[in-house]
């Protein structure tokens, strides 16, 4: 069997044209090779066509949906219940005020975040990823993420190559979206990436607690006043 | 399209172009975009990913995790290009030996983004005026990331700088990592470069290459991080 990464309309990924000679072993390993994003993703082999969650297999919908939502524009009203979402941390629930900042406020506050919270996230994101690796769905975790690192590299990429406050957000969100898109493919109940991915994907950058706040930076958008 | 002394003055627009310059002008191109497609996955693998576990802090942190992305972004562009040009095999093969360095400090690293990032970004910057059109325009867009690079890499190597304990570690990360990126840009003795100049996929000797990159580096570490820079030959042969 022998597998290609096509776009929507059948084109294989690497050349731009139908799907031809050999391919890759396995759904995985075509989707882990694809040189370029596109959306919607899925991959052609000798039996016909599979979605993105077929390729995947279980939590492959999971995944499916978030990157669904990074590729589509913005939700309206910044993806709903902001302070909501913000408090739903990945390493836990956070009664802190929560501060919508503008980007520089944000980098500021990133320096100084909470070291034992962001410990906790580093553990969060962590676990998912020993448990697919020990299940044996190592290949999928690889294409899963390499499918989201391609689209969100481009998709949050700084508008300024030179501005360090932009690629310090860009990189913070590429990092959570990682961790979204590894706890999304191995099932995790409840999903503790859910929320903070939801405000990712709207183009919010969470950054976590600092200075006595929940801090959210909004990258994306026009300086917000600080709440 | 050969100019007076042999070399091939004119431009290709396209892989099919290419093809029809000959097969050893696609060997020629293939060559230097299987190294950028080897190299740039190799020091995603090997620097830049570690990295994120060794930063100081939270900002550093996700500045190397955008770092390594641009990186793994950057080896998938120039795999994009030799797709197009009909080369299977891009990814197999030795990355550089400068990727045998064992990364294992912050100091290490952001020296490292400014010195062997600096050896990419003169690469690249020779290839602005490369024969070959695709390539040329593609080095033209990753340019400003990997001088972002090298940036990140002098700022922070300069805050190392001012603290008097780094500076020892500082200086062990430029005299190990100097001699480690020598061997990057290839033999004095190349026929693999006469064979790019013939063709006008670069223009400079390697030698030349080495030299001005020494330059530019020996300006920074001793000028901006006052440390001493070692003495590089760009003669270099193995």
């Amino acid at each position: 069997m022998s597998w290609h990464a096509v776009d929507g309309e059948g084109r294989d990924l690497a050349t731009g044209r139908p799907p031809r000679g050999p391919g890759l072993p396995s759904p995985a390993a075509a989707l882990a090779d694809a040189p370029v994003p596109a959306w919607p993703v899925g991959v052609v082999g000798d039996a016909g066509r599979l979605s993105l969650t077929e390729a995947l297999g279980p939590g492959g919908d999971r995944v499916e949906a978030l990157l669904d939502a990074l590729a589509g524009p913005p939700a309206p009203g910044g993806g709903g219940d902001v302070e909501g979402l913000a408090r739903a941390t990945p390493a836990g629930p956070v009664g802190l005020p929560v501060r919508l900042v503008a980007l520089p406020a944000g980098v500021e506050a990133a320096a100084r975040v909470d070291a034992a919270w962001l410990a906790a996230v580093d553990r969060r994101r962590d676990g998912p990823r020993h448990a697919l690796a020990a299940a044996g769905r190592g290949e999928e975790m690889e294409a899963a993420l390499h499918v989201a690192m391609l689209m969100a590299t481009e998709r949050l990429d700084p508008a300024d190559d030179g501005d360090e406050d932009a690629h310090v957000s860009s990189g913070a969100r590429l990092w959570l979206l990682a961790g979204a898109v590894v706890s999304a493919l191995a099932g995790a109940e409840p999903d503790p990436f859910e929320a903070w991915a939801r405000l990712v994907v709207a183009g919010w950058w969470p950054v976590g607690p600092s200075g006595g706040h929940l801090v959210v930076s909004a990258p994306d958008r026009r300086a917000e006043p600080a709440g | 399209m050969t100019s007076a002394g042999g070399s091939f003055a004119g431009e290709v627009a396209d892989a099919a172009a290419a093809h029809a310059v000959g097969p050893e002008y696609v060997s020629a191109v293939g060559k230097v975009v299987a190294s950028h497609v080897r190299n740039e996955l190799a020091g995603a693998a090997a620097f830049d990913e570690p990295a994120i576990a060794m930063a100081p802090g939270p900002k550093e942190k996700w500045l190397a995790c955008r770092i390594a992305m641009e990186e793994y972004g950057h080896h998938l562009k120039f795999q994009r290009l030799a797709s197009e040009l009909g080369l299977e095999d891009a990814a197999t093969g030795r990355a550089l030996s400068v990727f045998d360095y064992g990364l294992s400090s912050w100091a290490e690293f952001v020296v490292l983004k400014a010195l062997v990032d600096l050896a990419e970004v003169v690469l690249m910057e020779e290839l602005l005026a490369t024969s070959y059109l695709p390539l040329r325009d593609l080095v033209a867009r990753l340019l400003p990331e990997e001088r972002f690079h090298v940036s990140f890499g002098k700022a922070h190597a300069r805050e190392l700088a001012a603290v008097p304990t780094a500076r020892p570690v500082l200086q062990q990360a430029v005299d190990d990592l100097v001699s480690f990126t020598v061997p990057f840009f290839g033999r004095s003795a190349s026929t693999n470069n006469e064979t790019f100049r013939r063709w006008g996929v670069k223009q400079q000797t390697n030698d030349e290459a080495r030299a001005q990159w020494a330059e530019r580096c020996q300006q920074f570490v001793e000028e901006e991080l006052g440390l001493r820079f070692p003495d590089v030959d760009p003669h270099w042969n193995g």
